[in-house]
């Protein structure tokens, strides 16, 4: 669960979520958007000085971006050998590119940095109160309360998913046959679209007995504090600092 | 002058799309601080009146009154609390502490009185070191401790536990006993753990098909082999008095 660590203590878990959610979002646009090499490993600076920052385990980071990072490796590995351009090397049929390399590098860094900033952003406050923040700032409740809601129950649906299929394999479902087993997939997990339908359905009913009117109440009081403008403040700093790098870089050519 | 019974149902019936008569003629009433134990065979309506009671359905005819109000349907209600089967049905928040708070907090009190409740409910529950954890990560019994906790937060006058004890061992079904026995509030029981019921309620509803079978004491009723067998229920263990155990011969 993304917010695990949300109960640490660290200069971003005290950050005003608002202030959080603002500056941390815009870092993450500016580093999706940046592509020359200064500007990008500024960001991926900033991105780890971030993390360390949040004092999120690094066991907990890693494990993180274990799974995106396995879809980069793919990712990287196409494009080094179809970019075209200049041809670093070739091994029988493929070729291996320049221009595809630096690209994948470029591609790997602002991918992890925006991981690395994602994870300092969800890691780092309770997902309710990130909600909150997004409500505060016009995103729709009903969004909000359907990511909220999303986001319980779909661990649950992942251990309905295994149990049924714990279930089909005890009684002879090998995946190994391939498409003969097809169907029976299906039907599980069309078993566990109704009961996540049914789930969802009750769900609804202890919401509504508890007095649930379309908004997630919370205790938590947004309050900003000096230190919190300060902080965002710095971190938008940041954003400015990765921006005129690679505007500048630019102007400069 | 004796009080005007708490819970009045009066000619209650209720059907489901796909099933007729679910519910027929039902009549009831229930005075402050019972404990009421509902039982009967699957399928015999338990569920579907406790749905009717807190005004999830809306009865087909007859009338609900409860603390002397019309149950309406589809609105919330605070005084009438539901436990449901599955505690995962009741924690959607983020942390127990979250979920204890949902309902004070959306019942409009101020913030130092959901607190005090919050509080109040997590100790009555044992919960209190299960405050800040994730609802997914808690084992059955603690759930269903929190699920407890999260409708004692409302403080409510009518609690109905729906199957309280399923799925837990024996020492955190001794921690649900012990709340329930801990409780004022007007209580009722479903459910399918007769020695339970027998520990918790003084009367009891047999229902069978959508009909009240009878009512009465609990230890009378469930007394009764005849009774509950024609209902495809057994007689506890606990209202045996000779257990015939056969010797072994060697």
């Amino acid at each position: 669960m993304i917010d695990r660590y949300a109960n640490l203590d660290s200069p971003l878990h005290s950050l005003d979520p608002r202030w959080k959610l603002l500056s941390l979002f815009i870092l993450i646009l500016v580093c999706a958007s940046v592509n020359s090499p200064p500007a990008v490993f500024f960001a991926a600076g900033a991105a780890v000085i971030i993390i360390i920052l949040s004092r999120v385990p690094v066991r907990f980071v890693f494990h993180t971006l274990k799974a995106p990072f396995i879809l980069l490796i793919v990712m990287i590995f196409f494009l080094v050998i179809t970019s075209g351009g200049r041809p670093l090397f070739g091994l029988a049929f493929i070729t291996v590119y320049i221009d595809g390399l630096r690209m994948a590098a470029i591609i790997c860094i602002k991918a992890l940095s925006i991981m690395l900033i994602f994870i300092a952003l969800f890691g780092t406050s309770r997902l309710n109160i990130i909600m909150k923040a997004l409500s505060y700032f016009g995103f729709p409740r009903i969004l909000t309360g359907l990511l909220l809601s999303t986001y319980r129950y779909i661990f649950l649906s992942f251990e309905d998913l295994e149990k049924l299929f714990v279930a089909a394999r005890l009684r002879g479902l090998t995946l190994r046959k391939g498409i003969g087993n097809t169907g029976t997939t299906v039907n599980i997990l069309a078993t566990l679209l109704v009961r996540s339908y049914e789930q969802s359905e009750r769900t609804y009913v202890a919401m509504y007995l508890r007095g649930f009117s379309g908004e997630f109440r919370t205790l938590e009081e947004f309050k900003a504090k000096p230190i919190d403008h300060a902080k965002g403040s710095a971190l938008l700093i940041v954003s400015a600092l990765v921006l005129f790098l690679e505007y500048f870089l630019r102007l400069k050519r | 002058m004796s009080e005007e019974p708490i819970l009045q149902v009066k000619n209650l019936s209720f059907s489901y799309p796909e099933k007729k008569g679910v519910l027929k003629n039902i009549n009831l009433e229930v005075e402050r601080g019972e404990r009421i134990a509902v039982i009967g065979p699957n399928g015999s309506g338990k569920t579907t009146l406790f749905l009717l009671i807190c005004g999830v359905l809306k009865p087909h005819s007859g009338k609900i009154t409860a603390m002397g109000e019309k149950v309406e349907h589809n609105r919330f209600n605070p005084r009438i609390s539901y436990l449901f089967q599955s505690p995962d049905d009741q924690l959607f928040s983020s942390t127990i502490f979250d979920d204890v708070a949902f309902g004070p907090l959306n019942m409009g009190l101020s913030r130092r009185e959901v607190e005090r409740r919050v509080q109040d409910a997590l100790e009555k529950t044992g919960c209190k070191a299960l405050a800040e954890r994730i609802p997914h990560h808690l084992s059955g019994g603690e759930k269903r401790m929190a699920a407890i906790a999260s409708i004692l937060s409302m403080n409510p006058e009518i609690i109905l536990f729906d199957e309280p004890t399923s799925n837990l061992d024996s020492r955190n079904r001794r921690k649900v006993i012990n709340t329930l026995n801990s409780l004022s509030q007007t209580i009722l029981a479903s459910s399918h753990d007769l020695e339970f019921l027998l520990e918790t309620c003084e009367k009891v509803i047999l229902l069978d098909e959508g009909e009240i079978v009878k009512t009465g004491s609990i230890r009378a009723i469930m007394g009764e082999e005849n009774l509950m067998q024609s209902h495809h229920l057994e007689k506890p263990h606990s209202l045996i008095h000779s257990l015939h155990i056969p010797h072994s011969h060697g």
